[in-house]
């Protein structure tokens, strides 16, 4: 499949997509026109799609500077009248919440769909904040899709209600909806032609408090009307056969239940909900009526349980509610296969235990993700620990931020003591040289200092604190997959663009210490980090290469490819390039320091801190 | 009920989720259901990276432990994360290139001996296939091409009954211009090593 397909205007057509791709899909359909995003994992196929296609599918579309631009972006396209989406991780929602709060009470004219790719079991993210608790907290309408189709199908949808009740609807998919991939078929492509023109109505768009007073209590009667169609919608069905038990469930956990049930003919109807809020009390009270027990099926939050319960205590149902109270379903982790069917069985008295095969005496090696041969983050963070060490400087504290480098957390570095959010390495670093005469050294990323970490810098020159900021300036967003951000001159669609120079930024707040350093020169780097300690005040220490990954892939195109070699005659097995220094591509073997060729991209920092020069590229 | 599960893993950039989408399209191009998990962000940046590929009758992108009927295995040690997955006799493919990770060498890990892996997984199937992938990247002319070799050498055991065209399509739309010869070509070597080798 190329990606490019999926634009073309073919109903009956099937692709192999993605449930984010499938989410871009769902957009071109429904003449989406406007959309932006600030990266995150789980949600960034979905922006990674459209900057490959969203030109040609006529979609303007950018990647903003954080979350809370994004979603007022798109928001502002709706009310110019385009139909339009944001998209975000999970925790990005918490930066656009001021807005997307007030947003329900403004309401909407084109369509506008604000996704949140939630994160169950955290495979790349610091929290498993189930957001559907926010969408409830706004008052907004949640779809939650159960596979890649569905989620095409839901934007549509959400196209619809969200102009026909004027309100922002969210659509919430979790890891395992968003990098399902399955067969979604096409259907034919909506045209909405319409200029942007916004027509003027303080008394709606302008939330002072008298206005605001009566838009709350609008908004309150929509979701009333909305309580209307989740009741009726497709997208809430019933498996119905007969039996004495049932199971609500929702989104991707609905799959885990379909499966198990099945599978094993269990004895249990089902209620599969894919609009989820406002809750379908009546469909859900009608289900309830009919069985003795009912099993509540949903990850992370007893979002759907709790109202079970209510609807039950209202109607002094005599159905038994089983739900998060178990070690096998809980607030934690995502569902899965093993988990339901382990619930069920035990309810039903079967023993749901299998002969798993195992190998007592081989274990895997320890694997955790890890910052790539030629990174330049490594070569960064080895001169800190060089720089720290000749200060004889034992106790530093080096909060740290979101993205790749929230690595260096790792052996043999341990260079990130704390994190909390995008931005939280200034914010944190402004507070600790406050408390403590410990030295402050803090590490951002350049997408990350734009996204969250300006206002806090501006706070340290404010307040007169004292630390050294690193910017980990490796030219992209690369931990999402390499998406532009404003410091690199292209746009979204690989457009020119102007460059925002950071240093210009820190000179501009009036930082006087502002160096920028190449890390793969380490002699440079470890200067002007000595230069740093040695300093008061606020010190920003650019520390500016290219993403290895990026570089790597455009020496490959030209087939230019160096590496790394050890002369055996000269390496005295000193291993500093092992202990201290640990690139994947370094490596010991009977007693001897290799190579991997496969890995090693020859971007020499080893050679440079190899103390014999036993290491040369070629 | 009608499912076939396979699940295929390695280590980051060796092109896991590339092998699992081509496996599944040529499925779907036979009017067959197909599912695939993929894993992406923080957790690939060379760390383990799986991904579970179901085809037929399902609904969910994870498979039950016990249910896996064939792995694929682009590094050999990585089999033994998902021993709980594998049912009685199910197919093994394996890498036999291993990759260490940084942890060895730190001595926070040890990496086992691969023979010995092999060894015990005959205690579960007689039906392990070890595929010499230097050797064979190297005769295709390209380092990157392993998952290629193995969608090839896939194509042989054929355990869905997929035609060979089927195949051949899906590695056409899969890859562009130069890199469609590269991988053409791997994909024939892989196949040819499970005709003329192991048939053999």
């Amino acid at each position: 499949m190329k990606i490019e397909e999926i634009v073309i205007d073919e109903p009956g057509k099937k692709l192999f997509l993605l449930g984010n791709e499938a989410i871009v899909r769902g957009f071109i359909e429904g003449s989406g026109k406007f959309a932006a995003t600030y990266p995150g994992t789980p949600s960034s196929e979905i922006g990674n799609t459209l900057s490959k296609i969203g030109k040609l599918a006529n979609i303007n579309f950018e990647f903003s500077t954080n979350e809370k631009v994004a979603f007022e972006i798109a928001a502002s396209a709706s009310l110019s009248g385009f139909r339009s989406m944001t998209f975000m991780k999970h925790v990005g929602l918490n930066v656009a919440m001021d807005s997307f709060m007030t947003s329900a009470y403004i309401g909407t004219i084109g369509g506008f769909i604000i996704i949140t790719a939630d994160d169950p079991s955290m495979f790349s993210s610091q929290n498993e904040q189930d957001n559907r608790i926010l969408g409830k907290f706004a008052n907004v309408p949640i779809l939650e899709p159960r596979n890649p189709d569905e989620a095409r199908r839901m934007v549509k949808y959400g196209f619809e209600i969200s102009e026909k009740y004027s309100i922002p609807v969210m659509l919430r998919t979790t890891t395992r909806i968003s990098h399902l991939r399955g067969i979604v078929n096409f259907e034919k492509i909506e045209r909405i032609e319409n200029k942007g023109y916004f027509n003027k109505n303080p008394n709606r768009f302008v939330p002072v408090p008298a206005n605001a007073k009566i838009l709350h209590k609008e908004l309150i009667n929509k979701i009333k009307l909305l309580k209307i169609e989740s009741e009726n919608t497709i997208f809430n069905h019933k498996i119905l056969n007969g039996f004495k038990y049932g199971i609500i469930t929702s989104g991707v956990s609905s799959n885990y239940v379909m499966d198990v049930v099945k599978k094993y003919s269990l004895p249990f109807d089902i209620l599969s909900l894919g609009f989820t809020y406002p809750y379908p009390e009546d469909l859900i009270k009608n289900f309830i009526t009919n069985y003795e027990a009912v099993f509540v099926i949903e990850e992370l939050e007893p979002f759907l349980e709790d109202e079970v319960r209510i609807i039950k205590e209202k109607n002094n149902l005599n159905t038994k509610i089983y739900g998060k109270d178990g070690e096998i379903l809980n607030n934690l982790y995502e569902y899965n296969p093993d988990r339901v069917k382990k619930a069920l069985f035990d309810f039903l008295g079967r023993d749901s235990e299998k002969n798993l095969f195992s190998i007592q005496d081989l274990k895997p090696p320890l694997r955790p993700p890890v910052l790539c041969a030629g990174c330049p983050h490594r070569a960064t963070y080895y001169s800190v620990f060089v720089t720290l060490r000749k200060n004889k400087i034992k106790d530093a504290i080096f909060p740290s931020d979101i993205g790749c480098y929230s690595l260096g957390l790792g052996p043999p570095f341990n260079m990130a003591d704390l994190i909390y959010s995008m931005g939280s390495s200034v914010g944190t670093s402004n507070g600790f040289s406050k408390t403590t005469e410990q030295k402050v050294i803090s590490f951002i990323g350049d997408s990350t200092f734009f996204h969250a970490g300006i206002p806090a810098l501006i706070n340290a020159k404010y307040n007169k604190n004292d630390f050294i900021l690193i910017v980990l300036d490796n030219r992209t967003t690369a931990m999402t997959g390499h998406q532009p951000n404003p410091g690199m001159g292209i746009n979204a669609y690989g457009d020119e663009a102007p460059i925002i120079e950071i240093e210009e930024i820190v000179k501009g707040i009036g930082i006087e210490f502002v160096k920028v350093v190449d890390p793969y020169n380490l002699s440079e780097t470890q200067k002007v980090i000595d230069e740093a300690l040695k300093e008061d005040g606020v010190k920003v220490i650019i520390s500016r290469r290219e993403c290895s990954l990026l570089r790597d892939a455009k020496l490959r195109k030209e087939g230019v490819w160096h590496m790394a070699k050890i002369d055996e005659e000269k390496c005295r097995m000193c291993k500093i390039c092992v202990n201290q220094f640990s690139c994947p591509a370094i490596y010991t073997e009977d007693d001897k320091i290799k190579i991997d060729e496969n890995l090693c991209d020859g971007c020499g920092v080893c050679v440079q801190l190899c103390p014999f020069d036993a290491i040369e590229v070629k | 009920m009608n499912e076939y599960n396979i699940l295929i893993v390695g280590v980051g950039g060796q092109g896991v989720l590339k092998l699992a989408q081509m496996i599944c399209e040529v499925s779907m191009i036979e009017g067959k259901n197909a599912l695939m998990s993929e894993i992406h962000g923080m957790a690939q940046r060379g760390g383990s990276v799986f991904s579970e590929v179901r085809i037929g009758d399902v609904f969910g992108p994870i498979i039950e432990n016990g249910e896996c009927d064939m792995i694929i295995s682009l590094e050999p040690s990585e089999i033994l994360r998902y021993l709980d997955k594998l049912k009685n006799k199910v197919v093994i493919i394996s890498n036999n290139e291993i990759i260490k990770p940084y942890t060895v060498s730190l001595g926070l890990s040890a990496y086992p001996e691969i023979d010995k892996i092999f060894e015990k997984l005959k205690e579960l199937t007689e039906k392990i296939f070890i595929i010499d992938g230097k050797r064979l990247t190297k005769e295709s002319g390209s380092n990157i091409t392993l998952n290629s070799i193995m969608f090839g050498f896939y194509s042989a055991i054929n355990p869905l009954n997929l035609k060979e065209d089927s195949f051949k399509k899906v590695l056409y739309d899969n890859f562009k211009g130069p890199f469609y010869d590269i991988n053409q070509k791997a994909f024939e070597l892989g196949r040819n090593e499970f005709f003329k080798n192991v048939l053999k």
